[in-house]
């Protein structure tokens, strides 16, 4: 048997692993393009498992609802559609939105969550639900492209003002912030995950009673893991070159992909994998975003700022950590 | 560890009040005001309309890194704002009684600049304001109350209190200019992590360790082709797993020029994967192909 760090003789851990006998609850679903699964470690009842992931669910679908940028009756697309005036939001539309705007502030722009035109013109621009190609809503660009510097927000009303015709891309916060979401729903429960693409939110122990045990892609060997965590409460975000590559034919697509540097005007080439370990998922994966696009050394500056530690890989798959995440490492 | 970098050159200095806390405020806010949606999904599953396990945070809520919550905007102050801790407020000196969980909330304090907190001008209230001070729930006297409680009037008291660790008090400045770091180079950072891993339980290892000391080669098979991973055993634990062949469709030869390759992990399963858009079967296999011959389970 494999050798594991164990804790000392503790009663609680004797009775997890008595409670570990009781069937985890999982259920996965699909939103945001892509698989969302939650599992929980001895709910106590079955009931309470499926209510609470049932209620855990409700939160990624209205997220989508809000932040669907691909969906034209989103509440997103529909604020793309009135340039120049102060349009009351919804507080999980604003929300994100001024989250985003302020990763993107801290990074320099880095991060920049006014992209979703680029990107759409990149080749992501496709509705997964139907996969059908979406129209760019917006004229074509003249003069500069837009940047986070063009959304003004409001928290007294609530609402988004946008200064320019812009579409926000909101993916990254988006994710989190429902994954932190459904985390709370979550909350009667000592031990579960969530997971969304890769993204992953972990309270308490497996239900082998140790701490969630956590791999880190291999961003080159597909059956690989680069390293491997252990982790108890915290959200871990990855963010790679190899998960979805600019659709042929787009502008330049060799070596491009779905992350894009907008001062380069390009996809980063400097990282091919960010991970970053943080209290929210959706700091985690704003952050890694953020990071990947900074660079092996900015990136760690930039995450040691944010008090949040990570591990940026180069193609020569050369790691670069903050200087607290050896202790992750199993 | 850069710190205190030169701010970027243009436009003013950046003040943030640390990612990580912002998004613990926007995910307050969120849930706060959707709980309504969710618990008429929970109704349609279990036809009672109440759920038991639902705890509405209608005051700030407790967390072990201290929280920032945003200020209701109703422009007059704090008024409606309390301490979860002091439904009947009294204008003591003593916090308010602990919750059961280690750090209690205690405090919310306008950070208008009075308090020591990183004030923002420019910042809205909402964006800006309240710091949650977190207080040990103990009996320790508190010569400087951290707790906002309403005074004779009604009107809450705004004490001052020191930020939690979480805020950045220190401007977060992204720099922009040459800035030095020292990066541990990859052969450094395979040793301290092997010296992290096999340090702390080193004692017991070296007694119970399950693996025989050596060097063992294991294969797993996936749908992309083979893994031939080398496992090495010291003291009784692993302290390297090296892929050391390959026969998956990507190139061999890019396999042999990783330097800097960082695999080293105790045990061959993991519960999931990070930025995964693949699985892990084949790797695991080779490794658990490898730690059999070294006499583990």
């Amino acid at each position: 048997m494999p050798s594991r760090k164990r804790v000392a003789h503790d009663p609680t851990r004797a009775d997890m692993r008595m409670r570990a006998v009781i069937a985890p609850y999982r259920h996965a679903a699909v939103f945001m393009d892509t698989v969302v699964s939650v599992e929980i470690i001895a709910p106590p009842t079955a009931a309470a498992g499926v209510s609470a992931v049932a209620r855990a669910f409700a939160h990624f679908r209205e997220v989508e609802a809000r932040c669907n940028r691909f969906d034209p009756t989103s509440e997103l697309r529909a604020l793309t559609a009135r340039v120049g005036e102060a349009v009351p939001v919804s507080t999980v539309l604003f929300e994100a939105t001024r989250f985003a705007l302020a990763v993107a502030a801290a990074s320099d722009g880095a991060f920049d969550p006014t992209l979703g035109a680029t990107l759409a013109r990149r080749g992501f621009n496709r509705d997964y639900r139907t996969g059908q190609t979406v129209d760019a809503p917006l004229p074509p660009e003249s003069g500069e492209t837009p940047s986070y510097h063009d959304v003004r927000l409001d928290p007294t009303r609530r609402t988004i003002t946008l200064t320019r015709p812009l579409l926000l891309d909101l993916g990254a916060v988006a994710k989190g912030m429902a994954m932190d979401l459904a985390a709370r729903e979550l909350a009667a429960f000592p031990d579960y995950l969530i997971e969304a693409g890769g993204d992953v939110r972990v309270r308490g122990h497996n239900a082998r009673g140790e701490a969630w045990q956590i791999g880190i892609q291999h961003p080159r060997e597909p059956d690989a893991v680069f390293a491997t965590l252990a982790i108890t409460d915290a959200a871990v975000c990855t963010s790679g070159d190899y998960e979805r590559h600019a659709p042929v034919g787009s502008e330049g697509s060799k070596g491009e992909h779905h992350l894009f540097d907008p001062h380069a005007g390009r996809s980063p080439r400097a990282i091919i994998s960010a991970t970053v370990i943080a209290p929210t998922a959706m700091a985690a994966d704003a952050l890694s975003t953020a990071a990947f696009v900074l660079g092996p050394e900015a990136g760690i500056v930039f995450l040691e700022q944010q008090g949040v530690d990570g591990l940026l890989v180069t193609p020569a798959l050369k790691p670069y950590t903050t200087e607290g995440f050896a202790r992750y490492f199993l | 560890m850069a710190r205190g970098a030169k701010p970027p050159k243009r436009g003013p200095s950046k003040i943030t009040h640390g990612l990580v806390a912002l998004s613990s405020a926007a995910i307050l806010a969120v849930y706060t005001v959707g709980y309504v949606r969710t618990e008429s999904a929970d109704a349609q599953l279990n036809g009672s309309g109440v759920s038991a396990s639902r705890v509405i945070a209608a005051a700030p809520v407790v967390l072990s890194t201290g929280t920032i919550v945003p200020l209701p905007t109703t422009g007059s102050g704090n008024s409606g704002f309390f301490s979860p801790n002091t439904p009947t407020p009294a204008p003591t000196a003593t916090l308010p009684a602990a919750t059961p969980t280690a750090n209690a909330v205690a405090a919310a304090v306008v950070a208008t600049g009075t308090t020591g907190a990183s004030p923002t001008a420019a910042a809205t209230r909402s964006a800006a304001t309240i710091a949650v001070a977190t207080a040990t729930p103990t009996n320790a006297p508190a010569p400087a109350p951290a707790s906002v409680m309403t005074g004779a009037n009604g009107a809450p008291t705004l004490v001052p209190f020191t930020p939690p660790r979480a805020i950045a008090t220190t401007p977060a400045v992204f720099p922009t200019a040459t800035i030095t770091i020292t990066i541990t180079p990859p052969t450094a950072t395979h040793a301290a992590i092997a010296t992290t891993v096999a340090a702390a339980p080193a004692a017991a290892a070296a007694k119970t360790g399950k693996y025989t000391d050596g060097s063992y080669t294991g294969t797993g098979t996936s749908r992309r082709g083979d893994i031939e991973v080398t496992v090495t055993v010291q003291g009784g634990k692993i302290t390297s797993a090296e892929i050391t062949n390959c026969g998956t469709v990507y190139s061999c030869a890019r396999i042999a020029a990783l330097p800097g390759q960082v695999i080293m992990r105790q045990s061959a399963t993991v519960d999931r994967v990070s930025g995964a858009t693949y699985s892990t079967q084949a790797y695991q296999l080779a490794v658990a192909d490898a730690l059999a011959q070294a006499g583990g389970a």
